[in-house]
């Protein structure tokens, strides 16, 4: 009963904070210089009077701001400047299942090998085992995705003819692996350095030597004491990681050619698609708030000396 | 002690390598307790005790080096690793950090029964909450329910102590079971370690950097100055005529509730000596009024007695 009542009170207090966000950024992007109709060659004056008019460019600021609003409440993200004929609406209904699955999967492999390399690096702490992690999860950060994909690419599409280069069928297993590496291997890193450096600390703590004190066996010790506590660094980044895979990313899903809502929130701002660019700010802020939540509630399951207080 | 010894160290050297040299924590210290004996261990912060616990359990951290030869009877090979949490049992000096902070009190007690004797949860969760009664917990069976935070430092060392006491061990260590305890509770705790060895025929080594702490429970006390033994004697005896200056010095500074009250509580002055410090002569002597230009050049022997009294002294007190 507690938890519901936290959960709910917090929830309520996400409105104002997406509220905020919501009008920090229509506001932003309307002071950007420029406006969605610019091209490289001018249009005739009377031609931009007529599409602002139609897309209520042309009324003040604040109505357009208030009329947003109320949309926004009703569930519609307004009619994209860019993609004719599309609301954002259904622009990121198509797009974002797929970003979605992409990204929960990339997060999913990325927290299980992560923890697991973690632990194993931490348990051979100065050991060959140990300093290959730290080098390759470096590897791992540094290494951009534009680099990656096409590597990957290059390798096991081209030369072996193992997986395709690009391309989506949602059916098919064989069109994920490529992206979903690419999309894992930061996340996997930074989880197995958390993991790791976590990992050592609570080894030297207390509780741990009273466990090794009653001659228990090391699996005991690692997975019954040690895991959990060690495991809250990688809870607390859990909420931006799973915030920003899940939303997509510019580079894999442009080189992959995958129909997903990563190149939105660029392309949008570039092109003054102003409600695109407000859409996708929502979702990305949406997420990163719920995941918040999760991840408060996740944290005190792991330890039972915190309480959620609403 | 007619089947000798259950514990025996035998010239133990504790020494942590490093690029300034290494630091010596232990140095050549050779002890033993009897079975069903209480030992006790005094010594300032520093003097090289707990590091001494450490070893004997095998527990110190992968960097120590290790020399001298520690032999446990109730071992099959004479190590106490092997036998560790089961005949040989280690008390903490801080029962806030001790305990795993996720787990309840009746999944970390039930464990040691699980791994130790092959018995099912339910049977070893049932002989934890008796062995919580025996050591005095008001509501044994709600304790095992507990987190270790829902629980005061006194009763948190009480859980730890029956823990350690799951498997009926034959020596118990106990590094300043009381240092963390608010005064009454460390009164309590004494007590029920008392009573514990005479109804399990457990020998205690107990370690304090507190002289009436160990007064009141060990039959023979061995006192540590700087990683070593400076001496060591029956209790009775090592309060009523000290050999060793350190030794005077420390039951001089213990306050007495018996006697007049003073207007200044005597004190050491000075500091021991660090670890990585190398002497040429006795390590008590920037300290020791008695010091002779010996003192300064010479390490001091270790001088056995017929009485079983030992010290390390150039200039010791009169008998």
């Amino acid at each position: 009963m507690p938890m519901i009542r936290y959960l709910l009170v917090r929830l309520l207090g996400a409105l104002p904070t997406l509220l905020a966000i919501v009008t920090i950024s229509f506001f932003l992007i309307r002071f950007a210089p420029g406006g969605p109709f610019d091209q490289a060659r001018a249009l005739p004056a009377d031609v931009v009077a007529n599409l602002n008019a139609a897309y209520g460019l042309d009324r003040p600021l604040w109505d357009q701001y208030t009329t947003y609003l109320r949309d926004l409440a009703h569930g519609d993200f307004g009619p994209s400047f860019r993609y004719k004929d599309f609301s954002v609406t259904e622009l990121i209904r198509e797009g974002f299942p797929v970003s979605a699955t992409l990204g929960a999967i990339a997060i999913a492999i990325a927290l299980v090998a992560g923890v697991g390399v973690g632990v194993v690096a931490a348990l051979h702490r100065g050991r060959w085992i140990d300093h290959a992690t730290i080098g390759l999860s470096v590897v791992a950060i540094a290494v951009p995705s534009f680099v990656l994909l096409p590597a990957l690419g290059l390798l096991f599409g081209i030369e072996l003819h193992w997986l395709p280069v690009a391309g989506w069928d949602p059916t098919s297993v064989r069109d994920y692996v490529l992206p979903v590496t690419t999309l894992c291997l930061p996340p996997l890193a930074y989880i197995a350095r958390l993991t790791r450096a976590s990992m050592i600390e609570v080894m030297r703590s207390a509780y741990v030597r009273t466990a090794f004190a009653k001659g228990l066996p090391l699996r005991t010790i690692v997975l019954k004491h040690a895991l959990r506590p060690a495991l809250i660094p990688v809870a607390s980044y859990l909420a931006p990681a799973v915030a920003m895979t899940m939303t997509g990313s510019l580079v894999v899903e442009t080189i992959a050619g995958l129909p997903g809502i990563g190149r939105y929130l660029v392309q949008g701002a570039l092109n003054r698609d102003y409600t695109l660019v407000l859409g996708m700010v929502i979702v990305y802020s949406t997420l990163l708030i719920a995941m918040g939540l999760v991840v408060d509630v996740l944290i005190a399951a792991l330890d039972p000396r915190i309480r959620l207080e609403a | 002690m007619s089947d000798g010894p259950i514990l025996a160290v035998e010239r133990l050297r504790v020494a942590y390598p490093g690029r300034g040299g290494s630091i010596e924590a232990v140095r050549d210290v050779s002890l033993s307790v009897g079975a069903g004996e209480c030992v006790g261990i005094v010594g300032e912060s520093g003097s090289g005790k707990t590091q001494l616990c450490l070893a004997l359990m095998g527990l110190l951290p992968p960097g120590a080096r290790i020399e001298g030869a520690v032999r446990f009877a109730g071992a099959p090979d004479g190590a106490p690793r092997a036998v560790r949490g089961e005949r040989i049992a280690m008390v903490f000096q801080d029962p806030q950090t001790a305990l795993t902070p996720h787990l309840r009190i009746g999944s970390q007690m039930a464990e040691v029964l699980v791994h130790h004797r092959r018995v099912p949860g339910s049977q070893a969760r049932e002989a934890a909450r008796s062995m919580l009664a025996r050591v005095g917990i008001p509501d044994p069976a709600g304790c095992l329910r507990r987190y270790p935070h829902e629980l005061s430092g006194g009763m948190r060392q009480r859980v730890l102590i029956a823990m350690c006491l799951l498997c009926a061990p034959q020596l118990l260590i106990a590094d300043e079971p009381t240092t963390a305890l608010d005064v009454t509770v460390q009164a309590q705790v004494l007590e029920l370690l008392a009573r514990l060895r005479r109804e399990q025929r457990m020998a205690i080594l107990l370690v304090s950097h507190d002289l009436a702490v160990v007064a009141g429970l060990a039959a023979r006390i061995v006192v540590m100055y700087a990683g070593r033994v400076v001496e060591e004697a029956p209790a009775d005896a090592l309060f009523r005529s000290p050999r060793h200056p350190y030794t005077a010095a420390l039951i001089a500074c213990a306050p007495n509730a018996d006697g007049p009250i003073p207007a200044r509580m005597a004190t050491l002055p000075g500091q021991p000596p660090g670890a990585a410090e190398r002497f040429a002569g006795c390590p008590f002597v920037a300290r020791c009024d008695r010091s002779s230009d010996r003192c300064r050049h010479e390490p001091p022997a270790m001088v056995t007695l017929d009485d079983g009294r030992r010290f390390a002294c150039h200039e010791p007190l009169p008998a």
